[in-house]
């Protein structure tokens, strides 16, 4: 049991980062970031490059993935979300733009990288291995919990006390207030993309270590992540979060007593279980109403 | 339409343009006539939007130069075979077809009914699977009763003429289902679930090796071509106009919809649901029969598509080819059966004119640029730069450049094909 | 010294709907200018269309002598134009503290906003005391204050104020009108929209009348401040 707690807490972590910067960057501009997958596949490649290149320093590679990460939310900023904001056809072009650039990316790290996974070297070996009841914690999942929690805490802090974050957190509740203000809803984006970036950006760091890193790792986090953050209610932080917690303990019960091959199918039965009950997802009635 | 010297030098110009466009495999190969063709398709098209004028509508246009443009192309469908006719080639054009018939299927449910579904490669899928099983399957060792694991080769149990109208059928039954979601889920939610659809088909497909063959799929479909043609010049010209035949009953069955009463309720519901229920529009019915009958003409041409190819596997569902279907009909323009003509013609060629070069996924990376670029220039794909360029010019003056101007109710009427973003208030 | 705001031939409108038919207004440094008439003649498109919150406008704005029709609404609000419109446009959910803050949000006037905050609290002591409360949770005419205290936030040169009687009742809706008209406009001016004429009667300098999208001015009104 205290297995599935393990995992359970792990892929919370990991789930609520990527589901964080989707919910966020809906909030903030009303843009669904389908490129979240490529973001978090360049993270990776980035923290990877960084980590067998220059130095395998845990807050550098860490560090690396985040930077990959937010610049990358400026690219898609600049790229996608600037040229098409108040264009005719606006929803599905975007949806166009940001499938157009997942298959660019993919196939450009296809090229660059080949097909085969890259490894990471661990990252938190130096973390003892902790035990909990009868289930050994590895020093992974440890690292996970850690790195999570400052780097929230700390983006979180800021959105609550900066002018910036103030700014973003006024665009996500009212776009005509905001603009009364002279908050300028095109910089700020910005600042939003940047973040949504930086989230994804660590979660592919902190995956990557479970996992390897391939062209199409991208994919499976941006489908759980846009799972995560439909479920949760699209905008809403909280329900991010706890959606998060929900999809995560699924998935852990899931591995623990019906092995993988099932996990998508007691995915599936969540998800309809909870739209049917809340079409607008968990948090659907806390939902701030952008007025 | 002679009527002046600029009349005369447009026309003449764009005949010069087709005898160049025809004479262009000679010099570079079979395959460079689909490219010539697209390009002058394409100047074609733009030549008569700017024409038109500030007239009607995309969808409006029922004049005659509507049917210049699909005069010539069915003029040039005729005189490809006689002009490029090598087996590669009219192989490619069956191919071609194919992807033209499912993605004007396609435009109907994206553009004129405007939901984001992603499930066309399902539906067309499922269904192709299931003449193939009805061809083969049923003749394999678990049909029999022995057991499972064996080789999956099978005499064809039913012939082509069953295991396409069984497609059909089977097409239209996903499509129902399909359509159920539709109605309670908004946009993105959808999208993904029939995302979800593609992946669950391929993954069910690859697993069940008893029934549908596993990652191998089945093979040993019955075809059409009749078994002496089959290889020889003569059978890959029947196919070609097979494939034809397949593409234009697709486009007369997009017509008859996007023109008709159903396209008009559609767009209607598209543009406003609020209005649409006003106006006593059971949204729900005008919805499930888009599906169905998109989903019916998918199932034809998945079991056609099974049965030219004598198999069918779980590759089929692969995102890629979503990714390209869809990449085909947004360059075109999803709104305009003409624009998804040209962006089926346009990507089909670009995908198999550099389909050896290296490194391979270089053209993957052109296409998705090509994608992007005319996302972000033009407002509904390459056939609608003309119009764009005129409403550029007609712009009232003082337009102000942030969005969130909250209009009241009679405003929508001016949305047209325009969708702002949510601005104030959250889509519903 | 250059006026206010001059309004030149303006038209504006939603979509094909033209609202505005020909306006023309000057306003001078210090003054109070009233606008009359029922709604849905324009008074608040007229508003809003100089903070460019309408989808189409023709003529010419001028604030400060310096065309503003090329201007979006935030650089407006930056400059110093401030819309206190109807409904309020709060940020629900976030708190009142929050809300005046986002007020001061131009970055010279963020350093002030401690400050000025507390001259918002002074004269809206309720404000002062449920700083920390969620604005969603306010009253109708807390939350009307509170809007009202954000645009003074910043040291605006021009208050347009959109019916700031609108729901509430009469006691708060005079001592709120009362507030916003005697406030020192240090040099900027003030535009009030309002249909209820007796709220703003007597302290304004002077009242033009809305109607069918044209202005009039209102004889026999005079301010005596």
């Amino acid at each position: 049991m205290t297995g599935v707690i393990v995992t359970t807490v792990n892929l919370t972590a990991i789930y609520a980062l990527v589901a964080l910067g989707i919910s966020l960057t809906w909030a903030g501009l009303g843009f669904l970031n389908l490129s979240a997958g490529v973001m978090y596949a360049a993270s990776a490649y980035g923290a990877w490059l960084v980590s067998t290149n220059i130095t395998s320093n845990v807050v550098v590679v860490l560090l690396g993935g985040i930077v990959v990460g937010a610049a990358f939310g400026a690219l898609i900023c600049l790229t996608v979300f600037l040229p098409l904001d108040g264009k005719p056809n606006w929803e599905l072009r975007t949806l166009t733009a940001t499938l157009a650039l997942s298959f660019i990316a993919t196939n450009l790290y296809l090229w660059k990288f080949g097909p085969q996974f890259k490894q990471f070297e661990p990252l938190f070996g130096w973390i003892p291995q902790l035990r909990l009841g009868d289930t050994l914690v590895k020093s992974s999942v440890t690292g996970t919990l850690i790195a999570t929690a400052i780097v929230v805490t700390i983006v979180l802090v800021y959105i609550g006390t900066s002018r910036i974050g103030l700014g973003v957190r006024a665009l996500t509740q009212s776009v005509e207030g905001a603009s009364l203000v002279g908050i300028d809803r095109r910089t700020t984006a910005f600042a939003i993309l940047g973040v949504s970036g930086a989230f994804i950006g660590l979660a592919a760091v902190l995956l990557g270590q479970t996992f390897f890193v391939e062209p199409n790792s991208g994919y499976v986090p941006l489908i759980k992540g846009l799972i995560v953050a439909l479920l949760g209610g699209l905008g809403s932080l909280r329900g991010a979060v706890i959606a998060a917690f929900m999809v995560a303990l699924t998935e852990a019960l899931t591995l623990q007593y019906f092995g993988g091959a099932w996990t998508l199918v007691t995915l599936f039965i969540l998800i309809s279980v909870v739209l049917i009950i809340r079409p607008r997802g968990v948090a659907g009635v806390l939902e701030t109403t952008r007025a | 339409m002679l009527r002046s010297r600029n009349d005369l030098l447009h026309w003449g110009g764009l005949a010069v343009l087709f005898a160049l466009a025809l004479a262009v495999p000679f010099v570079f190969g079979s395959l460079s006539i689909l490219g010539s063709m697209t390009v002058f398709l394409l100047l074609l098209s733009w030549s008569i939007s700017w024409r038109q004028g500030e007239q009607k509508e995309e969808h409006d246009r029922r004049d005659r130069s509507s049917w210049v443009f699909w005069g010539m192309a069915g003029i040039i469908a005729i005189l490809i075979p006689l002009l490029a006719g090598t087996p590669f080639f009219l192989s490619v054009m069956v191919a071609f077809f194919i992807y033209l018939s499912w993605n004007v299927m396609w435009g109907l449910v994206l553009g004129t009914a405007g939901l984001q579904s992603f499930a066309t490669v399902a539906v067309a899928g499922i269904a192709a699977y299931a003449g193939a099983y009805v061809s083969v399957g049923l003749g394999t060792a678990a049909a029999a009763g022995t057991s499972c694991g064996g080789k999956l080769f099978g005499m064809p149990v039913f012939e082509w003429w069953v295991a396409i109208p069984v497609a059909t059928v089977v097409g239209a039954i996903v499509g129902f289902l399909i359509s159920l979601p539709a109605i309670r889920l908004r946009g993105i939610y959808f999208a993904l679930l029939t995302i979800g659809l593609v992946e669950l088909a391929r993954s069910y497909a690859g697993q069940d090796k008893c029934n549908l063959g596993g990652a191998q799929g089945l093979y040993g479909v019955s075809s059409f071509i009749p078994s002496d043609l089959a290889g020889s010049l003569l059978g890959y010209q029947y196919a070609y106009a097979a494939a034809a035949g397949l593409a234009l009953i697709s486009l007369i069955i997009y017509w008859r919809v996007n023109y008709g009463r159903l396209g008009l309720l559609l767009r209607t519901a598209r543009e406003s649901e609020p209005v649409a229920e006003v106006l006593g529009i059971d949204i729900v019915r005008t919805r499930l029969w888009i599906f169905l009958i998109s989903s019916a003409v998918l199932g034809a041409s998945g079991g056609f598509y099974a049965a030219y190819y004598n198999s069918i596997s779980p590759n089929f569902f692969s995102f890629s080819t979503v990714l390209l279907l869809f990449a085909m009909i947004m360059i075109g323009g999803v709104n305009s059966p003409r624009g998804i003509l040209i962006g089926t013609m346009l990507l089909t060629f670009v995908d198999k004119r550099f389909v050896d070069v290296d490194p391979p996924e270089a053209r993957y990376i052109f296409i998705g640029l090509l994608l992007l670029l005319v996302t972000l220039i033009a407002s509904d794909g390459l056939v609608s730069l003309p119009d764009q360029l005129r409403r550029r010019r007609a712009t009232p003056a003082g337009r102000g450049t942030d969005p969130t101007g909250d209009p009241p109710e009679e405003a929508a009427a001016i949305a047209q094909e325009t969708r702002m973003p949510p601005g104030s208030r959250p889509q519903s | 010294m250059s006026k206010v705001l001059e309004i030149k031939a303006l038209e504006a409108g939603y979509g094909p709907l033209r609202v505005l038919h020909g306006i023309d207004l000057s306003v001078e440094p210090g003054e109070r200018v009233g606008i009359l008439g029922l709604n849905g003649h324009g008074k608040t498109t007229m508003l809003r269309a100089i903070v460019d919150l309408v989808d189409w406008k023709q003529g010419d704005i001028l604030f400060e002598g310096e065309s503003i029709m090329r201007q979006p609404t935030h650089v407006l609000a930056r400059r110093g134009i401030v819309l206190l419109p109807q409904g309020d446009a709060l940020f629900p959910g976030l708190s009142v503290k929050d809300n005046l803050d986002a007020g001061a949000y131009p970055s010279g006037q963020w350093k002030k906003r401690q400050q000025r905050r507390d001259y918002v609290c002074e004269i809206f002591p309720r404000l002062g005391e449920r700083l920390d409360q969620i604005v969603g949770t306010l009253s109708g005419g807390e939350r009307r204050m509170c809007s009202i205290g954000r645009g003074l936030m910043s040291e605006a040169r021009l208050y347009l104020v959109d019916e700031p009687s609108l729901g509430l009742g009469p006691g708060i809706a005079k001592g709120i009108c009362e507030t916003l008209l005697t406030l020192d406009l240090q040099g900027g001016a003030l535009l009030i929209a309002e249909q209820n004429r007796a709220l703003i009667e007597g302290k304004i300098d002077r009242a033009l009348r809305m109607h069918g999208g044209e202005l009039t001015p209102v004889t026999g009104e005079d301010g005596d401040h």
